[in-house]
């Protein structure tokens, strides 16, 4: 079985660091993965420019067959969905992937003298799939950390802001949408695993971390405020998307 | 601007069938935001049409579907109305979308792509 991975576009424009992290993580289990740094076309999709979208998805359907591919293992919820809808090849989330793999020894439990009690915004694109919010919370809990649900989160979970991208068409009321969900949660400590939710989290004067700042970071104790974010920043995020294709290019 | 019978078909079902019970208008700011109920928003659609900005302001999230007794599929309508405003390829029908396609131009551009790892063969 021969596996790949794909942080997707907005991980990738976060977080180069995080990338690195997750191929080395990967790599230890499996020498032999592949990566790939490409875009899904979601954003076509959501705009309504079908024929376009499909034409990227078809690209990106070429590249992991290139790359001779059986499993694509995907960091981002808005791929994962747009891949599960297309059907073209196999994949899987990250998510699931590390609760089956497990944490480093030297992460387990590195929290547990934290307070800080997490809520979490899990991604809409995949509410209906249990499978990653049982391993996202698990993945958290062996960190050490605690966690708080809410009424709408899991399958009931609302969107941060920025689906549909109505963080473009329509600003203003994305910023209510991402205060509205920061209010929502009973902790003022959130973690996601999208890190466009993290990025509307903050927007939403939010204290957010991705979940992969919580397994790489340092600990996030009572009373830290979260970093910001480079998708706030676009020439950043830009040169960290091109610093995460250099990072892919050299695995 | 002339919607497709998808579309219309699919906006008519919400029309006919939501009861107005409100439970998609709790958490959708939205909803909340452009309209009393969907009843009353795909009525509009139908009869006069709505102002562009009303579709590409829905988040597609689909939490509307999992909280409505009808299952309605609101997003999707929505969606169908973008995909109806992008048939003439020349004009996109918001300016600020410039920027999600020059985005996309970017994201699939050999700078910003890569392989590593492939099969040897
Ligand atoms: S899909 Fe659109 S209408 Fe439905 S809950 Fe989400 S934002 Fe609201
Ligand atoms: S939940 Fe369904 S039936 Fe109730 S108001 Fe919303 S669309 Fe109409």
């Amino acid at each position: 079985m021969k596996y790949g991975f794909m942080a997707g576009c907005s991980l990738s424009s976060a977080s180069p660091k995080n990338v690195a992290n997750i191929i080395a993580y990967l790599k230890h289990y499996y020498p032999d993965l592949a990566v790939i740094q490409a875009c899904c076309g979601k954003p076509r999709r959501m705009i309504g420019q079908e024929a376009a979208f499909q034409k990227q998805f078809a690209s990106l359907t070429d590249m992991v067959h290139e790359a001779g591919i059986d499993e694509l293992l995907v960091a981002c919820q808005g791929c994962l969905k747009t891949m599960t809808d297309q059907n073209q090849f196999k994949m899987g989330s990250l998510w699931v992937k590390m609760a089956e793999l497990g944490l480093p020894k030297a992460y387990l439990n590195k929290a547990k003298d934290s307070q800080v009690v997490f809520s979490i915004q899990d991604s809409c694109p995949t509410k209906d799939r249990t499978d990653i919010h049982e391993a996202v919370r698990y993945l958290i809990h062996s960190l050490g950390y605690a966690t708080k649900e809410t009424r709408l989160s899991g399958k009931n979970t609302l969107c941060c802001g920025m689906g549909g991208m109505c963080g473009v068409s329509n600003p203003p009321l994305a910023k209510t949408a991402a205060t509205k969900r920061v209010h929502d949660f009973k902790t003022d400590y959130i973690v996601t695993y999208c890190a466009s939710c993290t990025a509307a989290m903050i927007l939403g004067g939010g204290r957010s971390w991705h979940l992969l700042d919580l397994i790489f970071g340092d600990v996030v104790q009572l009373g830290d405020t979260c970093p910001d974010t480079a998708l706030h920043h676009p020439l950043t995020a830009w040169a960290n998307r091109y610093r995460s294709k250099q990072i892919v290019a050299k695995a | 601007m002339v919607y497709s019978q998808k579309t219309i078909d699919m906006a008519q079902l919400i029309a006919d069938n939501c009861t107005q019970c409100g439970r998609c208008m709790k958490d959708c700011v939205f909803l909340q935001q452009y309209c009393a109920n969907p009843k009353e928003l795909f009525e509009q659609f139908l009869t006069s049409g709505l102002p562009t900005i009303v579709p590409y302001s829905c988040q597609l999230c689909g939490h509307c579907t999992v909280v409505c007794p009808l299952r309605l599929e609101l997003g999707q309508a929505f969606l169908a109305m973008r995909q109806d405003l992008c048939r003439d390829q020349k004009k996109l029908p918001l300016k600020q979308l410039r920027s999600v396609t020059m985005h996309q131009r970017l994201s699939a551009s050999r700078l910003f792509s890569s392989i590593s790892g492939r099969h040897s063969r």
